[in-house]
């Protein structure tokens, strides 16, 4: 398995986030953005994704960031449903906006491996924001 | 695209910068974890739709996709799109049904599946170094 995904014995201080969102820009600058603050970070496009990760790999999910719509049949409540009843050790975050998804991920950064945010969680939200206007 | 409307401004540009099209997510976060672990900057897409739109709104180095998926189009589509209309950017195109001629001209590369992560990145090396000699593994 590659070190990015190894065993959280090979590397304890750093912890795995699962982040489900299905705007591309979004998971990519938010997943950028907590690999910087030290988090190994696994990205789903929509909950069937998710799931798929968290049912059959065996990788130690530690918390889970989604957004709440998602693409498919499967939104962020029942995939957090989900998540509480079968792996009820995950954290999980709902957010229901990049904004807020920034403002968690800011938060995760304060209390993760680094304990700091790389850069204020709102340069993030700003820059979604623009390349989501360039469309 | 002016550099302030692009995202990596938040990411490690310095590093060459991988778009991975794949809709199979175990395999697409496998391969990513593999191409991070090189040091390469890696930006996931699971279809074509979502690969353009990276296209439109980043700096990619070279794109790596699956052909199989589902979606407005497949990746042997994208990539004929994407030759086209961005000549600079290399392409690696991975299938389990296609031959490799059939990419010829198209890719500048093509990997059958099955395949081992380690064998693809190291092709992705290769061609981004300018050694990439043969056009199929």
């Amino acid at each position: 398995m590659p070190s990015d995904l190894a065993n959280a014995d090979a590397l304890p201080s750093s912890k795995t986030v699962l982040l489900v969102d299905s705007e591309i820009i979004v998971r990519t600058t938010l997943s950028e953005y907590l690999r910087s603050c030290g988090y190994r970070v696994v990205e789903a496009a929509s909950g069937e994704e998710a799931l798929t990760v968290l049912k059959d790999s065996e990788l130690p999910v530690d918390v889970t960031l989604t957004e709440v719509e998602l693409r498919g049949d499967i939104d962020g409540f029942q995939l957090a449903a989900w998540i509480r009843r079968r792996r009820p050790q995950i954290s999980v975050i709902l957010a229901g906006t990049p904004k807020r998804a920034a403002k968690a991920a800011g938060e995760l950064c304060e209390e993760g491996p680094m304990m700091s945010k790389p850069y204020d969680p709102q340069l993030v939200v700003d820059h979604i924001k623009r390349l989501l206007s360039l469309r | 695209m002016t550099s302030e409307e692009r995202y990596p401004d938040l990411c490690d540009q310095a590093a060459p910068t991988v778009l991975v099209v794949e809709d199979e997510v175990l395999i697409r976060m496998t391969l990513a974890a593999v191409l991070r672990d090189e040091g390469f900057t890696v930006i996931e897409a699971c279809d074509a739709d979502e690969a353009l739109l990276a296209l439109a709104a980043t700096s990619i180095d070279l794109l790596l996709t699956d052909v199989r998926m589902e979606g407005s189009m497949d990746g042997l589509d994208l990539a004929v799109q994407v030759k086209s209309t961005m000549p600079h950017l290399k392409i690696v195109v991975v299938s389990g049904h296609l031959a490799a001629v059939e990419t010829h001209g198209v890719a500048d590369a093509f990997v059958p599946k099955p395949y081992l992560a380690e064998k693809v990145v190291e092709r992705v090396k290769a061609i981004l170094n300018g050694t990439n000699l043969d056009h199929a593994v």
